[in-house]
């Protein structure tokens, strides 16, 4: 809060008038605050407003502090394990995870064979079973701070191939049972929210167009924010012409149409933009870029204001590279690297070291790839995690390319509610077993999460221990005060009953190992194997630091190793009592364990001080028995043509996100358009009041972008660039007159330039190798 | 017997953009089932011929999207563009891949030629023209290694419903199927559509169930008039009450409406004189159970302003509130209702009324409302933004604020007015 606060103190040149008034309000809303311990809703705006508006004196920072306080005090900000801020990023169209985080070591050959022109040559050594696409050069080297987490092959059995399904699986989050189609579509934070939402409509917010289903509540959803202010009716609380308009939209906004629950939400909808659109202002200052850029710029500034944001909800799209995928698929990935960097940098250091990015995708790609230089559509997916509070290292089992299903796809061996489960847990607070409708076993990719047993191999339970003769699993009582059972999920691996201990690939199976049956729990669990373990058939997850186990008292961790053989499985029993700070039980180092990216301990948040260790890498992965596995791979004749690049790159945009997701076409404009703002709309001064927008408090910024400087004028908090109005749209491309910050769009976009010339040499050259088959 | 006129408002608010009273008060001297053959006939409509005024692709890619918008606004019968609109939904095609603006208008006259016409013909249309070739892929599906793209979205989104009646095999036989339906290229770039024998998997494929030498087009044929006709019946009739009348999840319902496109022949037209005289089309649940999408309600406030989208910059705003013609966010076209119920849209709808309404006033519209008394004013301005109906709570508001802004001496009444009834529910429903 301080940022904003001094910042908006810092223009505070406030008529009295208004600051009487803000006094008002203040004690108003201060005082119930106190005698109540809550804020309304409403009474938080007016607060936010007042804060961002900047008509506060010194002297009331103090009530206001103390009053919006109250309402981010309930959310549990200002410590503990679950004091984190999530940003989640769609990956809208199916992001191809074996091109993102890439299997190597034993399976590089294969992986070669599979993907054929759309291989990657040469990817960022992260282990030596695991590369990094080379576009993430800023997240590589966050993966060697430690702060980068990769989350392999995490998914759901049985796939759906269908964006819209499978997307919608993942949103809701309570399984593949198809729950999110035919009852209430919320989604999984939007039931987080219905169970954190303390009044501030700040707490969770979406970027874009649309509030997509999964921050849908069913009593509480995320606020919508666009990713361009424009005029924003009632952001201007000084003039008084748009308060008398907005007083009259509120008035409608606040009784019953007559017109059913969609009249109704129409009208209230427009009191919430009002409400938005002043508590959002310290968005919307130095954006720039792709509209995941500005998204992420979005939220940093957001979070900056310490205004209570826990969740911040964005996407981006075009990964459905069915075609031409390299160049394109690249470009995305750059896009996402840079601008988690620029959202990195813009952050406070004190914000930065709450903040986690996780990206997810609704599937990831077929491991074989079709004959137009992509992919069609696939199953099981990588996600990636990064910030100060990650605790950094390559999790979950490499993608096993030999053992794919009867489509030829991955069979998915972390659930994607296991990292749903980590994420209540370790970042934004909840308890999982509820927003997710089963307990599902946490991935330990969080420094707040304790670490335990994720390294051995065979599944403990907290109470009782029953072993199953089929299943394996592994897992991990996490310890954390939350229940303690470990149920684990994917339900659907039944298929693959057996294990095979990591150092011997596929060889052995030893199976026969005890399952974690939960307390109250039963069947489902037993049935699908668990998948935590970091590790695969070759040796490899490194976690760069193991933290100390935190919250003992409810979990009674233990971990017991059944499948011997390997010398990797080792246990860590973190079965300790203290929560931190000393040293805990540790980890015993792994001969297995390679390749670790200098461990130091990651950003020292002053949690526990937990000793460097290295994880022990570990064994049991659920991979399908070496037996069953039919390979679906068409006797490929036609590895044919050249390696990937024959063709021209044909723009490939979007044609599919969640539709409520911000489409390709936002993305990419050169964005020549003229600040939309209409301040001037009409000649006619309004001239019934002396305090009207045109000429107070302005500021003027020069910022560079890219090779030129866009200036960027804040009336009174608005803030509108120097495009002059006009009624036309600036050319395309070269940009001639206009010079904004919108303009620094990489050049990749020059989609929005139709190009009626295709080069249609590279095609017959294709027609000409097809032809000969 | 002639209808009430809050029926035939409802029927020419659904069917085009808002219900002009004159227009209202005109056929509600007619029965209903002449109303609504009133509504479908659109043979008054210009041809949709266009001329690019402009010398560089992107000006007229500009163009092109503000001439829909304006042709929406200005066509005596506008069912045939808002169906057109439900069409370029439904065969969901972005300029942002396809990336040529004469390929995109192509599609579009194809959807506006077929839209009451014969399903199928449109279907068969619009899989062999370049912009769906383009948009799915198919162009680049080959014999040697299937693409899958076009078969998956034609089963799942375009005729069937997803998981209706195919399974993931039956995406693999159907992607066969399609292979070698590509397109034309020359030095100067697509040319149209053209079928490569040598790409064309000739094998038998299982597809639905039945081995044979599956080929692309027949696999249209025999989901609309095949083994998968019933399914497809009720997925599209479903769809296009959706999109007239409000989602809906009457088992009944469906039937009945798919029954309807079955004994229509699938002739559109036909199906949606059926559905405009069904009695389920005027309960008040229906009446209330539509948001205007957002080019429905920017091409209204065109309509009643005579404010030309050439005139704006509006196209960026449509796309960032969500719904830019000819870039449909994916390849499942638009949502409904909740889509359009955030802080978001409502906040650009208010910058997009400013920009029309700062253009209209300029031009003098709503300058007799200035001389009226408050009530008259409110009711002069509803008049002629087609609000037909309002609840007590808004008009009070309404005059409340427009009495308070003379008080003021307030001097942007008229531009002031365009904003805020655009936002009200009444308007903003569908």
């Amino acid at each position: 809060m301080t940022t904003s606060l001094r910042n908006s103190l810092g223009n505070s040149s406030v008529s009295g008038g208004r600051a009487i008034e803000g006094d008002a309000v203040i004690d108003r809303v201060a005082t119930h605050a106190r005698k109540t311990g809550k804020l309304s809703r409403r009474n938080f705006l007016q607060l936010a407003a007042l804060v961002g508006g900047g008509h506060i004196a010194a002297t009331q920072l103090g009530p206001i502090r103390q009053a919006m306080a109250t309402v981010l005090g309930q959310a549990g900000v200002g410590g503990g394990a679950t004091d984190g801020i999530l940003v989640y990023i769609y990956m809208g169209g199916g992001n191809d995870g074996l091109n993102t985080v890439i299997p190597g070591g034993t399976q590089t050959g294969r992986y070669n064979d599979l993907r054929k022109t759309v291989a990657i040559g040469s990817p960022i050594s992260v282990s030596n079973d695991t590369g990094l696409h080379p576009s993430f050069m800023n997240v590589g080297a966050r993966f060697n701070l430690g702060q980068v987490a990769l989350l392999r092959n995490v998914g759901y059995n049985p796939p759906n191939l269908s964006h819209f399904s499978s997307g919608d699986h993942w949103s809701a989050g309570t399984g593949t049972g198809g729950t999110f189609g035919t009852g209430a579509r919320t989604g999984w934070l939007g039931r987080w929210y219905d169970t954190a939402d303390t009044g501030n409509p700040l707490k969770m917010l979406s970027f874009g167009s649309g509030v997509p289903p999964i921050v849908r509540g069913s009593l509480a959803s995320a606020l919508g924010l666009p990713l361009w202010q424009g005029a924003a009716l009632g952001s201007d609380p000084n003039n008084q012409s748009e308060a008398r308009l907005t007083t009259a939209l509120r008035s409608i906004g606040a009784q019953p149409t007559g017109f059913g629950l969609l009249g109704d939400k129409l009208a209230s909808v427009n009191v919430r933009a009002l409400n938005a659109a002043v508590a959002s202002r310290a968005a919307y200052s130095l954006l720039e870029g792709t509209s995941l850029r500005r998204q992420m710029l979005m939220a940093a500034n957001l979070i900056n204001a310490d205004l209570g944001g826990r969740v911040f909800n964005m996407s981006y799209g075009g990964f459905d590279t069915h075609s031409d995928q390299l160049g394109w698929h690249a470009g995305l990935l750059t896009d996402l690297d840079q601008s988690i960097e620029a959202f990195m940098q813009r952050l406070t250091p004190a914000m930065r070291a709450k903040v986690t990015v996780v990206t997810w995708s609704e599937f990831g790609r077929r491991p074989e790839s079709n004959d137009s230089f992509g992919t069609d559509h696939g199953s099981a997916s990588c996600m990636i995690a990064v910030g100060e509070p990650v605790r950094g290292g390559v999790y979950g089992t490499s993608p096993d390319l030999t053992g794919l299903d009867s489509d030829g796809n991955l069979v998915a061996t972390t659930d994607f509610r296991q990292v749903y489960a980590s994420l209540i847990r370790g970042c934004i607070g909840g308890d999982d077993a509820q927003i997710l409708g089963a307990s599902n076993t946490p991935v330990p990719f969080l420094q707040s999460l304790a670490v335990t047993s994720t390294t051995t191999s065979t599944s403990t339970s907290t109470s009782t221990t029953s072993t199953t003769s089929t299943t394996t699993s592994t897992t991990s009582s996490t310890s954390t005060t939350k229940a303690p059972s470990t149920t684990t999920t994917l339900a659907g691996t039944t298929t693959t009953p057996s294990t095979t201990p990591s150092t011997t690939p596929s060889t052995t199976q030893s199976t026969s190992t005890t399952n974690p049956t939960t307390s109250s729990t039963t069947a489902s669990s037993t049935t699908t194997p668990a998948t935590t373990t970091p590790s695969t058939t070759t040796p490899t997850t490194t976690s760069p630091t193991a933290t100390a186990p935190t919250s003992s008292t409810t979990a009674p961790t233990t971990t017991s190793s059944s499948t011997s053989t390997t010398p990797s499985t080792s246990t860590t029993t973190p079965s300790t009592t203290t929560p931190s700070t000393t040293s805990a039980p540790t980890t015993t180092a792994q001969p297995t364990t390679t390749a670790q990216p200098s461990t130091t301990a990651p950003s020292a948040t002053t949690t526990s001080a937990s000793p460097t260790t290295t994880k022990p890498s570990t064994t049991t992965s659920t991979t399908r028995p070496s037996t069953t596995t039919t390979t679906t791979s068409k006797p490929s004749t036609t590895t044919t043509t050249t390696p990937g690049g024959g063709r021209p790159r044909r723009p490939m945009i979007v044609e599919r996100t969640e539709t409520d997701t911000p489409s390709r076409g936002v993305d990419m404009r050169p964005d020549p358009r003229p600040d939309p703002k209409r301040s001037d709309v009409d000649d006619r001064n309004d001239s019934d009041d002396g305090n009207d927008d045109d000429n107070a408090a302005v500021t003027t910024t020069t910022i560079a972008v890219g090779n030129g400087t866009a200036t960027t004028t804040t009336i009174l908090g608005r803030t509108s660039t120097t495009v002059p109005r006009s009624t036309t749209i600036p050319r395309s491309g070269s940009g001639s007159t206009t010079t904004t910050t919108k303009k620094s769009i990489p050049n990749r976009l020059g989609l929005r330039v139709p190009t009626t010339t295709r080069k249609p040499a590279a095609k017959k050259v294709k027609k000409a190798a097809a032809k000969k088959r | 017997m002639p209808v009430s006129s809050g029926d035939i408002a409802h029927l020419l608010r659904r069917t085009g953009f808002g219900a002009p009273p004159a227009l209202v008060a005109e056929l509600s001297q007619l029965t209903l089932a002449e109303a609504v053959d009133r509504v479908l006939d659109v043979s008054a409509n210009p041809a949709d011929t266009i001329t690019w005024p402009f010398a560089t692709d992107w000006e007229n890619w500009l163009y092109l999207r503000r001439w829909w918008m304006d042709r929406m606004a200005t066509v005596p019968n506008p069912l045939q563009e808002k169906l057109t609109f439900f069409w370029h939904g439904h065969f969901a095609s972005s300029f942002a891949k396809v990336n040529d603006l004469n390929i995109m208008y192509r599609q579009n006259q194809i959807l506006r030629r077929n839209a009451f016409g014969d399903f199928e013909t449109l279907a068969q249309e619009i899989s062999l023209d370049p912009a769906m070739l383009l948009y799915l892929d198919n162009y680049d599906n080959y014999s040697s290694s299937p693409n899958e793209n076009f078969a998956r979205e034609l089963m799942e989104l375009f005729m069937l419903g997803v998981d209706q009646g195919y399974t993931q095999a039956d995406v693999v036989a159907m992607a066969r199927a399609w292979t070698g339906h590509g397109i034309k290229w020359t030095d100067q770039g697509v040319q149209g559509y053209e079928f490569h024998p040598w790409a064309h998997d000739t094998g038998n494929k299982t597809l639905f169930g039945i081995t044979k030498n599956w080929d692309g087009p027949q696999t249209i044929t025999e989901m609309v008039r095949g083994s998968r006709s019933n399914i497809c019946a009720q997925f599209i009739a479903r769809k296009l009450w959706s999109f007239f009348a409000g989602p809906t999840n009457d088992a009944n319902l469906i039937l009945a409406l798919a029954t309807d496109m079955l004994t229509s022949n699938w002739n559109i037209g036909a199906f949606l004189r059926r559905i405009f005289n069904r009695p389920e089309f005027y309960t008040d649940s229906v009446k209330n159970g539509l948001v205007r999408p957002p080019v429905d309600w920017a091409v209204t406030l065109l309509r009643a302003t005579g404010v030309s989208a050439q005139e704006l910059d509006i196209d960026y705003r449509m796309v960032d509130l969500g719904q830019g013609l000819f870039e449909p966010p994916n390849v499942s076209g638009w949502k409904q209702n909740q889509t359009w119920l955030t802080e978001t849209v409502s906040w650009i709808k208010e910058d997009i009324a400013s920009n029309i309404a700062r253009v209209a006033t300029d031009r003098g519209f709503l300058n007799s409302i200035l001389a009226l008394t408050p009530a008259n004013a409110v009711t002069a301005a509803m008049n002629t933004l087609y609000i037909d109906r309002v609840s007590p709570g808004t008009r009070q508001a309404v005059e409340t604020w427009i009495a308070a802004e003379r008080t003021a001496g307030g001097t942007r009444e008229r531009y002031n007015i365009i904003r805020l009834l655009s936002l009200t529910p009444e308007f903003q429903l569908a």
